[in-house]
């Protein structure tokens, strides 16, 4: 092995995955997508493609995924950044190694997910205590300390990896024999289907196939780039939006009149 | 002095930041966002109810319950329940109307939010920027990274459209909102389509199948099945798209999740790999 991250590299990727969960708790500009967050330690590490690689992979199982209702859903982002680490210095195929330790770790990291929620609602009695209280002050203070369950849940696993997790990974490198290695890397191809079929629970698959039909035939028979592929499905969903909207229109000077008649 | 209550530009603009970043930072199963939409709120109860102890008291008792919902649809509640509350700051009455409004609003206004922001945004800039990356390109990740910027500068529209509109908004918004989501989600379905095909890679191996010896040459004899070419021949991204079917038809039984759905798909490129059906 290749005398592992120094000090500043393991603070730095530390720290981002500390504030990634606070950023997509409040202003939301990135530092908890899973690419963003990969290419960031892939440029501290020296391999800033590798980053790109490994982010692409995970970020493909989790297309329109969220937290939606306070649901818990796999950590890609730690996950793919102490892959991102661990793997650059390994020399690991980047796909393998984010569809063999990034998958596994980002489902472990659930569970601090759902401790961090947890350990909030202490603050959340504390805070109770302050609204007999009148102490506004304090209901504040309560609010703003949830930052560090939040914090901690992302920054405290990243940390301890990125410390011992080399010669882990080395070793299982050395160990897992080649096909299953050469399994991780198809399981790396095939996974982006788990995204897409997560997504498709979410949309009107059945009432409007046509479109996915359109997406398909575009990519599969006239290999349109995804890029072409979105702004004829903008296209479309401008003219959905127009009907609609003229619908609407529609169906309230429709209303006016039958109330004019009665 | 019913003017020294009034919220200025500079105010609400605070109240709108002060919103986005404490909606979530102290979220808890208990109350969710009820502790982050206390603590925005603080200024609002001092300044309307700051000289009535008795009001004072009762306004933080209503905004510390639960709350949850989509944070961007947030603005809006937020905006909507400040001018409310403002409005009616000399009897206190607001505070009543204010909670059933948020109690109401809170789930139907997630459902939307969690569509375009999360979902739609989500698969159209994650599969733009997933497949730029895997060819390690980083532009998919910048032209996400301009769409995050955007909406946070939208948030700032979406406040003032609930404070200066009010309850009204409710009403008007609801028709073009149920619009942009059934347009949003064709946007969603027409990129899914495409990226099932470009995305899920499904290459199959040729299999070789010994015929013997060839008795003239004494050459192995083998017949090629070139599985790839086989499929192909029937339809581009024919094994994509029965995977993509097959995976949502699972997805939709009790028995599986996402969780469970990557482990399989784990478990099956494996055996897969092994028996040199892929290539």
């Amino acid at each position: 092995m290749s005398g592992g991250l120094s000090i500043i590299q393991i603070l730095l990727i530390t720290a981002w995955a500390f504030w990634s969960i606070v950023d997509s708790l409040s202003w939301n500009i990135g530092f908890n997508n899973c690419i963003l967050a990969c290419l960031f330690t892939g440029v501290v590490v020296g391999d800033m493609k590798y980053g790109l690689i490994v982010g692409g992979t995970l970020q493909m199982t989790q297309l329109g995924a969220g937290t939606y209702g306070g649901a818990s859903i796999p950590n890609i982002t730690s996950s793919g950044m102490i892959a991102t680490a661990l793997g650059a210095a390994s020399g690991a195929d980047p796909i393998a190694m984010a569809s063999s330790i990034g998958i596994a770790l980002a489902a472990l990291f659930t569970q601090l997910d759902i401790l961090a929620r947890f350990s909030n609602t202490a603050f959340q009695h504390i805070a109770d205590k302050y609204v007999e209280e009148d102490n506004t002050k304090g209901i504040a203070l309560m609010n703003t300390l949830g930052i560090i369950p939040w914090g901690l849940s992302r920054g405290l696993p990243v940390l301890l990896l990125l410390v011992a997790g080399q010669g882990v990974v080395d070793n299982l490198i050395k160990i897992i024999p080649a096909f299953i290695m050469n399994g991780f890397k198809f399981a790396g191809g095939l996974l982006p289907v788990v995204g897409f079929a997560i997504l498709m629970r979410y949309l009107p698959v059945l009432k409007k196939p046509q479109f996915i039909i359109l997406g398909f035939v575009l990519a599969a028979y006239i290999n349109m780039p995804i890029l072409g592929i979105a702004l004829i499905g903008t296209a479309a969903a401008l003219i959905t939006y127009q009907n609609a909207t003229a619908k609407l229109a529609a169906g309230a000077a429709q209303g006016g009149d039958d109330d004019y008649d009665e | 002095m019913t003017n020294s209550k009034k919220f200025t530009k500079k105010e609400l603009r605070s109240l709108n930041l002060r919103w986005i970043w404490n909606s979530q930072i102290g979220w808890n199963y208990e109350r969710m966002q009820g502790l982050g939409y206390l603590t925005t709120m603080l200024p609002v109860i001092d300044k309307l109810y700051g000289d009535r102890p008795e009001l004072k008291q009762k306004a933080l008792r209503t905004h510390s319950v639960f709350f949850n919902t989509q944070p961007a649809m947030g603005d809006i509640i937020v905006g909507m329940n400040i001018a409310i509350e403002e409005q009616t700051a000399e009897t206190g009455s607001g505070l009543d109307v204010a909670a059933s409004i948020k109690t109401a609003l809170m789930g139907p206004f997630a459902g939307i939010g969690d569509t375009i922001f999360g979902m739609i945004a989500g698969a159209v800039f994650g599969s733009i920027a997933a497949t730029m990356a895997l060819e390690g390109n980083a532009l998919g990740i910048a032209i996400w990274e301009i769409w995050m910027v955007a909406v946070l500068l939208f948030r700032t529209k979406m406040f003032d459209m609930g404070y200066e509109q009010g309850v009204k908004l409710v009403t008007s918004l609801s028709g073009t909102m149920n619009a942009l989501t059934e347009a949003a989600s064709v946007l969603g379905l027409t990129v899914v389509g495409g990226m099932i095909a470009l995305n899920v890679k499904f290459p199959l191996a040729t299999l070789k199948m010994s015929l013997g010896i060839d008795p003239e040459t004494g050459e192995e004899m083998f017949n090629e099945f070139n599985l790839q070419k086989y499929a192909d021949s029937i339809m581009p991204a024919l094994f994509p798209a029965l995977f993509a079917a097959l995976c949502y038809w699972m997805l939709g039984k009790k028995w599986m999740n996402s969780n469970k759905l990557i482990l399989v798909v784990v478990l099956f490129a494996i055996v897969l790999a092994f028996f040199g059906v892929l290539a």
